[in-house]
């Protein structure tokens, strides 16, 4: 009897909780939107300065959390414009990230596309603050989630590249429908191999809600970077579907229009921007930018 | 063209000759016993385009060098055991582009402590007859996929067995991120005076890796959205068989189910999420006497039973389980030019094999079988009869009929292609000349109308034992399609044996069409060239 209880001791162990999937987008297809196009630009632009995503995996009960805040405020304030972040809040390590009870005052900026990020995208690290940068898996490194104390040094390799997409976002916002329409154009600036996905989100900052830190509490806390919403897929809109190639001098423009949310909250449309990521086939983000919706 | 060939061929010898010169000698003393295995082959490839021969490595590598060596050493204390793998410009693993690595292939530390024997490193092992797992080397087809990692082995008496395994799958010098566990338990039983069984189980899991999923993901996020599903990381195998026995009878029942998961659907080229099934069932009788006569039937059903350790592979990478056709296996080469390839998502099989033995001089062969498909689409049908009519000692004389109905838009992936349909009489006659020498004619003349027309295919093996064997053969497609030409596919072939080692050359030409080993089949490109091969054991 003992040796059968052996066999469905070692069935079971093979048996797993309910687990979760990656994420799937089933929001309808993209239809074209009035002003997308793509064309072959006749001259080979210059290319812009390169600039660096910064994803910080983030908590409102996450005590350290502010220190990596200061520490990506720092990196951007001294690359003006080059520099963007996404705060992001998932649902994994619920000690750091679960805002929990209503009555405990803590604001839920806990998002799926953010969750899927963190966890699909990011290594999904065990313990915050952890960050990506440029979501690349750096050499020495055995995660693409990075401790903070070393986001300054890799953010400066980074910044040394060459982009080889030009990207611009430009918005227009009616404040009376609260619909934000954003135009995003990418020109290469050289031929590239393998696929590019482009990502489209909002963030908003300015945002006064509880925070911890080490010692307290934080009531007053001023939260920057809050994603709220991906406007494509989290894998990304591929760009080089036929015709369109990724040879040098292409021109592809996409159209996003969005109506901002007044429901549960209100979004500060002075306080959001459009983020515009452009990853390749290994998810390397190749460029990026970021427009203030006003 | 005839000078490069020489020089190919002068190089391929030295270093066939010189591998030769390296092998080790077999060593055993009181602690242990030293084995082993060295194969090496060389080819040369010549370029043909009348039957296609001109992928790159006819037109850039040219030549090719391939093998391994296989040492074992076995003591009381433990057993040890390595493989070194080189492929120098090899079509072995894929056979349309040439491929170059070599390093280790394989090693593994065994060890036996009483009841337990726990190894470590490459696993190469089965649950039962492989339908949830089996992992096992099968170099001339290119598949490798033996389990990195662990086993153990639990046997607390003589009739039950219980192993664990766990590990990722090998994939040439690397191996797939997917992690594989199962557990399989077997239990023999004798429950009557001449009635015994084997029960057994197994239990398999398979968990994707983040990188494997975002791939499928991915792709998923880039169909239309009636076409997207969640997929699972994790998915799970199990399967439940018996053999019986009982007096002449032999009965044997198998069933395994997979988990809702990612499997390629072949009509669309898109995955889909879908449980998986496999039934299986066979009934043997076999009774001796003044005449002899066996008789097997056998039936399976798979329906979604693709498992894979990545739902990204294709082919015959990656798989997890083992599902060999179960027709008739034919080594004649025009007999063996269309198979049954096994449809993992949606095959029935029904097989009959008769034996019958008349007397000690005529004895009968009779086989059928029908695989049919996805709405009963017919896939392959197989009536096959020999009768093997023994005139002496010396002489021997084989003589039969093969039909064949052949899917090829399904079987060989060729849309829109019309079934082929094929009739094939065939003889084989044995003629042992004396003490030493023999001779070997075999005949075929296959008549179809379809593909690539009728073929007639004759071979002469000639033998001295116990150093020489020679063979000639030709195969002509005698009346080809409209608009082709005839093409002799000649093949001449000479080998030297000395103990345990053999030296063979030959030159090959031969069709596109499948490579089959164990009932598990590849399809290659035409072929045409020269081989030197060189194998040992000590």
């Amino acid at each position: 009897m003992k040796k059968y209880i052996l066999i469905l001791c070692l069935a079971a162990l093979l048996n797993a909780c309910k687990e979760e999937g990656p994420y799937i987008d089933f929001t309808p297809t993209r239809i074209k939107v009035i002003g997308d196009t793509d064309y072959v630009s006749s001259t080979l632009a210059v290319p812009q300065s390169h600039h660096v995503l910064l994803e910080d995996i983030t908590g409102v009960k996450c005590p350290n959390c502010p220190a990596s805040h200061d520490v990506a405020k720092n990196i951007s304030d001294a690359n003006p414009g080059r520099i963007v972040i996404l705060a992001l809040h998932g649902y994994t390590n619920p000690i750091f990230t679960d805002p929990g009870a209503a009555a405990l005052g803590f604001t839920d900026f806990r998002d799926s596309t953010a969750n899927y990020i963190i966890t699909q995208l990011l290594d999904n690290p065990s313990a915050l603050p952890q960050g990506g940068i440029n979501r690349k898996l750096f050499s020495g490194e055995t995660k693409r989630f990075i401790d903070y104390s070393k986001w300054s040094t890799y953010i400066g390799q980074e910044l040394a590249l060459i982009t080889p997409v030009n990207l611009e976002i430009t918005n227009t916002y009616n404040a009376t429908t609260r619909e934000l329409t954003s135009v995003v154009k990418m020109e290469l600036t050289q031929t590239l191999t393998g696929d590019l996905y482009l990502s489209v989100g909002i963030t908003e900052n300015n945002i006064i809600a509880k925070q911890k830190d080490p010692t307290t509490t934080i009531v007053n806390y001023v939260h920057n970077h809050i994603f709220r919403k991906m406007l494509t897929t989290e894998a990304g809109l591929k760009i080089n579907k036929a015709p369109i190639t990724l040879d040098a001098k292409q021109v592809v423009i996409r159209v996003f229009k969005y109506t901002l949310p007044s429901l549960p909250v209100v979004w500060n449309a002075s306080n959001c921007n459009t983020v515009a990521i452009l990853h390749d086939g290994n998810i390397n983000v190749v460029q990026c930018a970021e427009k203030k919706i006003l | 063209m005839m000078m490069k060939v020489k020089i190919l061929l002068t190089l391929n010898l030295l270093f066939s000759m010189l591998a030769y010169s390296q092998t080790e000698p077999t060593q055993s003393n009181n602690t242990g016993t030293f084995s082993g295995s060295f194969y090496g082959n060389t080819n040369a490839f010549i370029r043909d385009t009348k039957i296609g021969a001109t992928t790159p490595l006819y037109t850039q590598a040219l030549s090719a060098v391939e093998g391994w060596f296989n040492a074992n050493y076995n003591s009381k204390m433990v057993n040890v055991s390595l493989r070194y793998d080189f492929y120098h410009n090899s079509n072995l693993l894929q056979p349309n582009m040439p491929y170059s690595n070599s390093g280790i292939g394989y090693w593994q530390i065994n060890k036996v402590v009483e009841k337990f024997d726990f190894s470590v490193g490459y696993i190469y092992d089965q649950f039962g007859s492989g339908s949830i797992f089996r992992a096992y080397w099968e170099p001339l087809i290119g598949i490798d996929n033996a389990i990195m990692g662990a086993r153990v082995i639990f046997k607390p008496d003589q009739n039950l067995t219980i192993k664990a395994i766990s590990g990722k799958q090998k994939y040439r010098f690397g191996s797939f991120e997917p992690i594989v566990k199962g557990v399989n338990a077997e239990q023999s039983l004798s429950l009557k005076h001449n009635i015994n069984t084997t029960l057994g189980a197994g239990l398999l899991n398979r968990t994707l890796d983040i990188t494997t999923m975002k791939g499928i993901a991915d792709n998923i996020n880039s169909y239309d959205l009636s076409d997207r599903f969640v997929p699972k990381y994790n998915e799970f195998a199990y399967q439940a068989y018996a053999t019986t026995y009982i007096k002449d009878f032999t009965i044997g029942l198998e069933y395994a189910k997979k988990s809702i998961d990612i499997i390629q659907n072949e009509s669309s080229s898109k995955m889909v999420n879908r449980e998986g099934e496999f039934i299986q069932g066979n009934l043997s009788w076999s009774h001796v006497g003044k005449r002899g006569i066996g008789v097997n039937l056998q039936y399976r059903k798979l329906n979604n039973f693709e498992f894979r350790v990545s739902p990204l592979e294709n082919g015959l990478t990656a798989l997890v389980n083992y599902l060999p056709s179960i027709t008739r296996q034919n080594t004649y080469r025009l007999m063996a030019r269309y198979n049954a390839v096994t449809q993992f998502n949606n095959e029935q099989t029904t097989q009959c094999d008769i034996t019958y033995t008349h007397n000690e001089k005529n004895l009968f062969q009779l086989n059928g079988s029908l695989v049919t498909g996805k709405n009963n689409v017919t896939l392959f049908r197989e009536v096959y009869l020999d009768w093997l009519h023994q005139y002496s000692d010396k002489l021997k004389l084989l003589l039969g009929l093969q039909s064949i109905q052949f899917n090829q838009a399904i079987l060989q992936g060729e849309p829109g292609a019309e079934d082929v349909f094929t009739l094939t009489p065939f003889s084989e006659l044995n003629y042992d000349i004396n003490s030493k020498k023999s001779l070997r004619i075999e005949a075929q003349f296959l008549s179809s109308k379809q593909d690539s027309g009728s073929f007639v295919n004759v071979m002469i093996d000639f033998n001295i034992a116990p150093h020489w064997s020679f063979s000639a053969g030709d195969m002509i497609n005698i009346i080809p399609k409209s608009g082709s030409d005839k093409i002799h596919f000649y093949t001449l072939f000479a080998a030297y044996t000395e103990g345990p080692s053999r030296v063979a050359l030959a030159y090959v030409k031969q069709l596109a069409g499948f490579n089959c080993n164990g009932g598990i089949c590849r399809f290659e490109p035409a072929f045409n060239g020269v081989k030197l091969t060189l194998s040992s054991t000590f």
